[in-house]
């Protein structure tokens, strides 16, 4: 029944007479009810609320009859001592108001609380300012702590040379498979694709040369100096990398990292060495593989569009192939590894017992990652052009 | 087929089967209205799942539920109705790990009313002074809480909308012997004055004796027994004897009384 109240005069003065149901499912109205009160001056007549004609009532009703009790004394400003007395209430409507009459005030300290953590619309223009600034006094403490957690990493690789048996080679070559292996036909059909979109984007331009068969040459750097190697590490970094961050992470939540360490057993040891080194293993024979399908993309390519048939395609590669190409790729492979592991696992280890968290720090771990393979890569590429390699 | 209207919750012939093995077999039971009823049975015997069963997290193979006279079948707007009657406690409190202990008390409000902020701020602080947590709780997030603030959090949620029926999933599992007693201080204050209807999945034995008015024993895929304390203390049965007749329930029956006569007693 909807509920709704009307002031009569009963037992000698106006009291307010609540009617019909006054529980949670009405809340809505119930609300909009009270607040009309509130509004009007209705309430500093009544002398008390008369409960006789209540349907149901449950806490949430109580809670409002208790606000209109205390109406005329919070609403004028006049203070009032004590709640407008309740008539003909049974037993059980009696104690359900009892129970919610709050014996302090915390339902508004609870509320400053909630609000202390809100920005006000003045400090709205600050925030991005704020954010910048935090962001750039923080950068000095994250990159101690990623440091820090390699050092802990080499400390522990160490450790694990002098006693071997310590080493997790099950768990590694696992990581190995579901690393590695298994990452074969998406790695190798990208880099088949990344192989002929730099094929056919060449092509036409040396053709106006007259000098298409040097699209063989620009595939081999291209392709095996620095498109093989990205692409594999960005796509490890995003199949593999978030994986460990979010396994870890959730290893977090669940105290599986707590109960190793009281056991004795060092997560670096046990989560981290196995995981890292998988890549470190894994990144350059995926590189290897996805330099032969991206050549391969670009022999198709060049068939198709140029005329180049493959014995030509082979035969030019044969005679002009600079093996450093090949190997400048390569050497950056375990670098690319070690940062997508390393940051992967450190990112699971930062994270909170929160679900949210766990993504949150899954996706920090891809962008960082990937940000720090490019960084790399440009490091190398102007290493490897002053050295002449 | 009428219901008994002094009836809860009324369940007729469950059965529940995973691939060939059953857990429950033609499964009866009744809940009467404004009692506190227990649910034991050794591991294994499915007590989560007629849990699961009658809030419809997991569909029976067979047989009927009904709630509060509603009959719980393919009709979701029946389903929809029986889920505002109850609240639910899950056995670590199932928070939402993103929302503070407000926000969480205030999920239920947000999803079926447009209540306004600061009603909906009031109605959550009188929930959490209810289950007895500091208003400074209220801005927390579940991880920063303790397994016993976890659990009363969870119950303001539970009770957030004011059910009329309760499901607790092992409400004092995992609670030292303190805060447990005071968690079923409060449970029975509160069913008391909400005038609530609570069912609850326990392993614990003085809980049991603590609050519960009668408890049902699954057993052998059926319900063995359901009846007070005292009267399921004299069945013959195996596993009823080992149960209240072992060291630790003799240890709480030896406590209550000492404390006074009946479970009655505050």
């Amino acid at each position: 029944m909807k509920p709704g109240t009307e002031i009569r005069q009963a037992e000698g003065q106006p009291l307010l007479f609540v009617q019909g149901d006054w529980t949670a499912r009405h809340v809505d109205e119930l609300g909009f009810l009270c607040a009309d009160l509130f509004k009007s001056s209705k309430l500093v007549l009544v002398k008390g609320l008369d409960l006789r004609e209540i349907g149901a009532l449950d806490t949430t009703g109580a809670f409002l009859i208790n606000k209109l009790r205390t109406a005329r004394r919070t609403g004028t400003g006049v203070s009032r001592p004590d709640f407008l007395p309740l008539y003909n209430a049974n037993p059980e409507q009696t104690a359900l108001v009892e129970l919610v009459t709050d014996p302090g005030d915390s339902g508004t300290k609870a509320e400053n609380q909630r609000r202390s953590g809100h920005s006000t619309l003045l400090e709205l223009p600050l925030v991005p300012v704020t954010r910048l600034g935090e962001a750039v006094c923080g950068l000095g403490s994250a990159a101690q702590e990623r440091v820090t957690f390699l050092g802990e990493f080499m400390v522990a690789m160490g450790r694990n040379l002098i006693r071997p048996m310590d080493f997790r080679l099950t768990s590694m070559v696992y990581h190995m498979e579901q690393a590695g292996v298994n990452a074969i036909p998406i790695v190798c059909l990208l880099a088949f694709l990344i192989g002929t979109v730099l094929a056919y984007m060449t092509a036409g331009q040396l053709a106006s040369f007259g000098a298409e068969i040097f699209v063989v040459k620009l595939l081999e750097v291209g392709v095996m100096r620095e498109m093989g190697v990205l692409i594999t590490a960005i796509l490890v970094a995003g199949r593999s990398g978030s994986s460990y961050t979010a396994q870890i992470g959730s290893m977090l939540a669940n105290q599986e990292v707590d109960a190793m360490r009281s056991m004795g057993i060092d997560p670096m040891t046990t989560l981290v060495i196995p995981r890292v080194l998988a890549l470190i293993m894994m990144l350059p024979a995926l590189v290897l593989l996805a330099d032969l399908a991206g050549m391969l993309g670009g022999l198709c390519a060049v068939w198709l569009s140029l005329n180049i048939t493959p014995q030509i395609f082979m035969e030019t590669l044969r005679q002009g192939i600079n093996f450093d190409n090949v190997l400048a790729g390569l050497i950056k492979a375990p670098f690319f590894a070690l940062v997508i592991g390393g940051i992967g696992c450190f990112t699971g280890f930062k994270a909170g017992s929160s679900a949210d968290s766990v993504g949150r720090m899954t996706t920090k771990a891809v962008v960082e990652s990937i940000f720090l393979v490019i960084t790399l890569d440009a490091v190398f590429a102007v290493f490897f052009s002053k050295i002449g390699f | 087929m009428d219901m008994n209207p002094d009836i809860a919750v009324s369940l007729r012939g469950i059965t529940n089967r995973f691939g060939s093995q059953s857990v429950h077999e033609n499964l009866d039971l009744d809940i009467r209205k404004g009692e506190i009823l227990g649910l034991i049975g050794g591991s294994g015997t499915g007590k989560s799942v007629l849990l699961r069963t009658i809030i419809g997290l997991q569909r029976q193979s067979a047989g009927s539920v009904r709630v509060m006279g509603i009959n719980l079948d393919k009709s979701e707007a029946n389903w929809e109705a029986a889920r505002k009657i109850w609240g639910v406690l899950f056995q670590d409190g199932a928070l939402f790990s993103s929302l503070t202990v407000l926000e969480n008390i205030q999920a239920p409000m947000r999803f079926y009313t447009n209540t306004p902020q600061q009603l909906m701020d009031e109605l959550a602080a009188l929930k959490l002074r209810l289950v007895g947590l500091p208003p400074e709780a209220g801005a927390k997030y579940p991880n920063e809480l303790s397994g016993g603030m976890r659990k009363r959090a969870g119950l303001a949620r539970a009770l957030s909308m004011d059910p009329t029926l309760l499901f607790l999933d092992e409400p004092t599992a995992g609670l030292d012997p303190i805060s447990a007693a005071g968690f079923d201080q409060l449970l029975k204050t509160l069913s008391r004055a909400m005038g609530l209807t609570v069912l609850m999945v326990t392993h614990d034995i003085d809980s049991l004796y603590a609050v519960c008015d009668r408890v049902a024993v699954l057993g052998n895929k059926k319900i063995l027994a359901v009846d007070t304390i005292e009267n399921l203390r004299r069945i013959n049965n195996d596993w009823l004897k080992e149960y209240f007749g072992g060291p630790r329930g003799r240890a709480a029956a030896a406590g209550l009384e000492k404390s006074g006569p009946g479970p009655e007693q505050h």
